[in-house]
């Protein structure tokens, strides 16, 4: 078997290159000027990295506590969370 | 100076209308398609990340293990994460088409597809495959040829998540070159204001 780098971990190699490349595209396709190609591929990196995040935090949860009630409560407030988040962000243009 | 430049970005859009010729090249080779029609900088972007991700993805999920049965010491190979097996024998629960019944029993390959020309040897392995040829198709090899199920089990029990996760990057490379192929073809979602304005003044 082989690896890209010997004794790395997913989760800080191809993880992150995966959420880089795919905002990258993702953005480019929507915007012409690099400028907001750019801003694009940095707010989508961050949305689908703080979306991950918080699907590793539900399931850390799930597998730590094997606790349903506390589940749900963790996707109850992180869906929360990601609505205001989405709503401040609509208020405020960015 | 920013202002030319994006005027110049501009004329250089398709219409909406379409640009099928730049769509097509941009499926044979992520980015060909920006390229021809003068969006350089995208195209080399475009070429750069999707080729990156299948790459990777590809390079991530084949592996080589050497496994002990009794005396006798056994290499099992995956070559590629990229290939379309002909199931519809073993599982085709809604009768349907043999290539839909194939697609079904791997739906993978489906988004693999759209990366281009990158996954045309695994159709032509598809269609060319022999089980007897161990050594594989005489003109691609092993190269993106359906791996036997010894050697996929063997691989993927000795291995870790990076092969899940690389047919994902492969898988993800395909469903975003849908999306360069839909830029070629009509430019981007929103259009720099003074595109927009030139297009509506036409």
């Amino acid at each position: 078997m082989h690896t890209l780098l010997p004794g790395h971990n997913i989760y800080f190699v191809e993880l992150p290159l995966l959420i880089i490349l795919i905002s990258l595209v993702y953005s480019a396709t929507r915007f012409e000027e690099w400028g907001a190609i750019l801003y694009e591929a940095v707010r989508w990196g961050l949305r689908l990295a703080l979306f991950l995040i918080a699907i590793g935090i539900v399931l850390y949860i799930l597998h730590h506590f094997n606790s349903i009630f506390l589940t749900t409560l963790a996707a109850l407030v992180l869906a929360v969370f990601f609505i205001a988040l989405n709503m401040w962000q609509q208020s405020t243009g960015t | 100076m920013s202002s030319a430049a994006s005027s110049t970005n501009s004329a250089l859009l398709p219409d909406r209308s379409g640009d099928p010729t730049a769509a097509v090249l941009s499926y044979l080779i992520p980015g060909l398609g920006q390229i021809y029609q003068g969006r350089i900088g995208k195209g080399i972007l475009f070429f750069v990340c999707i080729y990156t991700l299948f790459f990777i993805g590809v390079y991530l999920g084949s592996g080589t293990v050497q496994l002990q049965h009794g005396d006798e010491v056994e290499t099992y190979s995956v070559s590629s994460n990229v290939y379309l097996p002909d199931t519809a024998d073993q599982n085709n629960p809604f009768n349907l088409p043999r290539l839909a019944a194939n697609l079904y029993n791997r739906p993978q390959f489906a988004g693999q597809f759209w990366v281009g020309i990158a996954a045309w040897p695994a159709i032509w392995q598809y269609l060319n495959y022999d089980r007897r040829q161990e050594s594989g198709d005489p003109l691609l090899g092993n190269f993106e040829r359906t791996p036997s199920e010894a050697a996929l089990n063997a691989v993927h029990t000795s291995g870790n998540k990076l092969l899940e996760l690389a047919w994902v990057f492969t898988v993800i490379a395909g469903v975003l070159n849908v999306m360069v192929i839909y830029d070629a073809l009509a430019g981007p979602a929103f259009l720099p204001v003074e595109a927009e304005e030139d297009k509506t003044t036409r």
